[in-house]
């Protein structure tokens, strides 16, 4: 239950008094021990003395507070996000900006070797201090700090670059993308640099149920942690098939510094780790604002669910001086592949597939095709497939790859990246992830209606798709309340936990499934003209295949469990056919029929059109008719959203 | 820290029904042991890097990275004589595809791992290529294998054996 210290307002007054009476205490002992080395100690108390409004007004900056990890909670108490006693010279400082910081001086002007070792761990706040408290540096014993600085020399880091990885949502833990920083050298390959992540460490040995409970409600501790990025690159964008930008940051020369002297500090300290909103995100918003607190902490970071979309738009916000800059776009290795596909004539196209399943001999290939360039093209597309395809085949592979190396280097395609980008919106400009919307319509069983909705997070099919991926919808906790004139009644239309749509069409030979999930609860006209709740849960798989450049049509089929009001519980096949259409650049068409069977045939057909007015607005006309239990009823209903 | 079937099967659920956050869990595969304690007792780093690769070098079936710590000092930063053996081990799928088609992105990071300098770049590229057989004997060789076999091939030409010290 730490952790929850310091935001529950019954806990604060006893508490507050303690860590007073215990911060006088802990300072009167610092000093008794400083005393105890005779005049130093005197100087010292004096030092302190004169300074103590200074101190006091030091206590209550920004820098000093983004370097502690402090957050304000309730009626403007601190608490500290980290949760390692060892970050902490006070005994109260996870929850005492002052007592923290009277510590941290006292310590770092300690001539005792454990002086020595504060001063090298604790480096940001030395150089905080040195800067901004007069004569400290002046008291301050100098000595090398050499782990300290062979770690810097070894990054020796002269850009900061945020790196944004797409949505993976065939992996659920990553269902809302990844952020990570990249530590850059001068130029030098970007593989090359460091990345540093922010990730829970789990006990492998944990029952799973007991993983997932601790994962969410802060079971675990979360550690930041560097390794090259070629892993991260080699893991997100070849194996997982997500893209990739990466934001480099106008960090001024000092904050890159204070960033990496920061770092340091927080060698082995833990935090406690939270999916919703102790993640990846929240905490390298936290990082980055104590290398450069001159960050505004926005509203959305701020907000009980933080995902890393997020984290971008609040960086992207006017407040905070255009501090990311254009990114670069790193392709999936499944983009390029189709990419590179498109550029092969069609007889190669056929042998690569050939060579790639098996069906054609290398060899043979090789002996029936003429020239050695679209020799190499083929085996190069081939072994392409062979990468995406979840098999196998390293036996095949190689033998693909021995036969490429015998051809001639062909000179790369160049501005593939270019191309790819062309028409694609970076993630920065996506929609906002919080939604509210306002609908009016009419229901042929209920009449006229008015509906309000809202929806924490994040995106939906007919939500734009500029910045995401299209055909990936996540929407949590959607929800809606109506108004039916009729009947002058309130109603809850609408409570999801959570509905997932996964389209990713076949592409370039990929074997990749589409699925839904939702888990819901709706009312329903239940026949003989009543009305009631109906639990359901909707779980299909399927395929899909691209429609035009964008669009997709998919074939899902599954089963649905319903439970509710008058309604016995039962399980039923469950089939959806639909398309997802960008009609133009503003204007987007979901249309699908929900098929089952619950003694008899059963059958939903739904329409949906929505006009993107701008990133904040769209309005979206639907229409649908269903008749799950005896009584056909269709709805018609115009709403306006709005993203925030 | 990588998840059991059967954990990952529980937490794909607790995941659906709860719409939970960011992606952490088991994120930590082959990083280093800054702010973790992965690294501690471990000493015998060199027999690690070269017996790790179990997996199939050039497929794709899983992700092959098993040895996250090894060549990392404690802070994090990757130990500059592991260098080229971790980067072989992270990166051989794409390596071995560059290698054989004699460019990439992959390629080019290597060149600047071991500091090949930029005019002798093509000439490592295209020895590289036309020694593929040699680099990658079987579908089985392992990271250790592919160094030892790349140190001989820089060792035995006049240009790139100043390079050969730095797999």
């Amino acid at each position: 239950m730490k952790q929850y210290e310091g935001h529950v307002p019954g806990k604060l007054v006893p508490r507050r008094a303690f860590f007073l009476w215990l911060r006088s205490f802990s300072l009167i002992s610092l000093l008794l021990l400083s005393e105890a080395r005779a005049d130093k100690g005197d100087s010292l108390q004096i030092f302190l003395q004169e300074r103590r409004a200074r101190i006091v007004q030091l206590s209550g900056t920004n820098e000093w507070r983004a370097l502690l990890h402090y957050r304000e909670g309730w009626l403007g108490s601190l608490k500290s996000s980290v949760d390692s006693s060892n970050f902490f010279l006070s005994p109260v400082g996870d929850i005492s900006a002052e007592a923290e910081l009277e510590a941290t001086i006292v310590k770092l002007l300690d001539e005792s070797p454990a002086g020595k070792s504060a001063r090298c761990r604790f480096v940001a706040r030395k150089a905080f201090l040195s800067q901004e408290l007069t004569g400290f540096k002046e008291r301050l014993h100098r000595e090398r700090c050499e782990e300290f600085e062979e770690w810097r020399n070894a990054l020796t880091v002269s850009q900061v670059t945020l790196v944004f990885i797409d949505a993976f949502l065939n992996n659920p833990a990553s269902l809302f993308g990844h952020t990570l920083l990249r530590l850059d050298h001068a130029n030098d390959n970007h593989l090359l640099s460091y990345a540093v992540q922010y990730s829970a460490v789990v006990n492998p040995r944990d029952p799973g149920l007991l993983y997932a409970v601790k994962g969410m409600f802060g079971g675990y501790k979360g550690y930041f942690s560097i390794a090259p990025y070629y892993a991260s690159v080699s893991r997100y964008s070849e194996f997982e098939l997500r893209d990739i930008w990466e934001y480099p940051l106008d960090l001024k020369e000092n904050e890159v510094r204070r960033l990496v002297d920061h770092m340091w500090e927080l060698q082995e300290v833990a935090f406690d780790y939270y999916y919703f909103d102790d993640n990846c995100s929240a905490l390298l918003a936290e990082l980055l604002r104590a290398a450069a607190p001159r960050l505004v902490i926005d509203s959305r970071l701020a907000s009980p669910w933080k995902i890393p979309i997020d984290l971008l738009h609040a960086l992207s916000s006017s407040a905070q001086d255009d501090i990311l800059r254009d990114p670069r776009y790193r392709p999936s290795r499944a983009r390029r592949a189709i990419y590179s596909y498109a550029l092969l004539s069609q007889d190669e196209q056929v042998q690569a597939h050939a060579v790639a399943t098996g069906s054609l001999e290398v060899a043979d290939m090789l002996a029936s095709t003429q020239n050695d360039a679209s020799k190499a093209r083929i085996l190069e597309f081939a072994h392409d497939q062979l990468l995406l395809k979840n098999e196998d085949n390293a036996t095949r592979t190689y033998e693909v790859l021995r036969a490429r190396s015998r051809l001639p280097r062909v000179v790369l395609q160049k501005g593939m990246e270019q191309v790819l980008r062309e028409g694609r919106k970076p993630p920065h400009e996506a929609h906002a992830s919080r939604q509210v919307s306002l609908e009016s319509g009419y229901n042929s069983n209920r009449g006229q209606y008015f509906e309000f909705g809202i929806r924490p997070a994040y995106h939906g099919l007919l939500d734009p798709a500029a910045g995401l991926q299209n055909g990936a919808q996540i929407e949590v906790l959607p929800a809606s309340v109506r108004y039916y004139a009729d009947q002058d009644a309130f109603r809850v239309e609408r409570f999801d936990l959570i509905d997932i749509i996964s389209l990713t069409p076949q592409i370039a030979g990929s074997s990749k499934i589409s699925w839904s999930f939702r888990a819901a609860r709706e009312r329903h006209s239940l026949g003989g003209g009543s009305v009631g709740h109906v639990g359901r849960l909707d779980i299909l798989a399927g395929r899909s295949l691209l429609l035009g450049s964008e669009g997709q049509t998919f074939v899902l089929a599954g089963a649905r469990g319903e439970s509710g009001d008058e309604l016995d519980v039962f399980v039923a096949p469950l089939v959806r056919v639909g398309s997802l259409l960008q009609l133009s650049e503003s204007l987007k068409l979901f249309a699908e029929s929900k098929l089952f069977y619950n003694r008899t045939l059963g059958w939903e057909p739904s329409l949906g059109v929505a006009h993107t007015v701008n990133r904040e607005w769209t309005g979206v006309l639907t229409v649908s008719n269903e008749s799950p239990y005896g009584s056909r009823a269709t709805e018609v209903g115009l709403s306006l959203r709005y993203f925030f | 820290m990588h998840m059991t079937k059967r954990q990952k099967g529980i937490f794909v659920l607790a995941v659906a029904l709860l719409g939970m956050n960011s992606e952490a869990l088991a994120q930590n595969v082959g990083r280093c042991g800054w702010g973790s304690k992965l690294f501690e007792g471990n000493d015998g780093i060199a027999p690690q890097v070269l017996a790790v690769t179990t997996n199939g070098f050039l497929g794709n079936q899983t992700f092959g990275i098993t040895s996250g710590t090894s060549g990392c000092t404690q802070s994090g930063v990757v130990r500059s004589n592991w260098k080229s053996v971790l980067f072989i081990e992270q990166n051989k799928s794409l390596l071995a595809r560059d290698i054989a088609t004699g460019d990439g992105e992959t390629l080019v990071a290597f060149a600047d791992v071991i500091g090949v300098e930029q005019q002798d770049k093509a000439h490592f590229f295209a020895q590289s290529q036309s020694n593929f057989g040699q680099l990658f004997p079987s579908e089985k060789v392992t990271a250790g294998e592919v160094a030892e076999a790349l140190k001989t091939m820089l060792e035995k030409d006049g240009q790139l054996k100043k390079y050969a010290a730095a797999v």
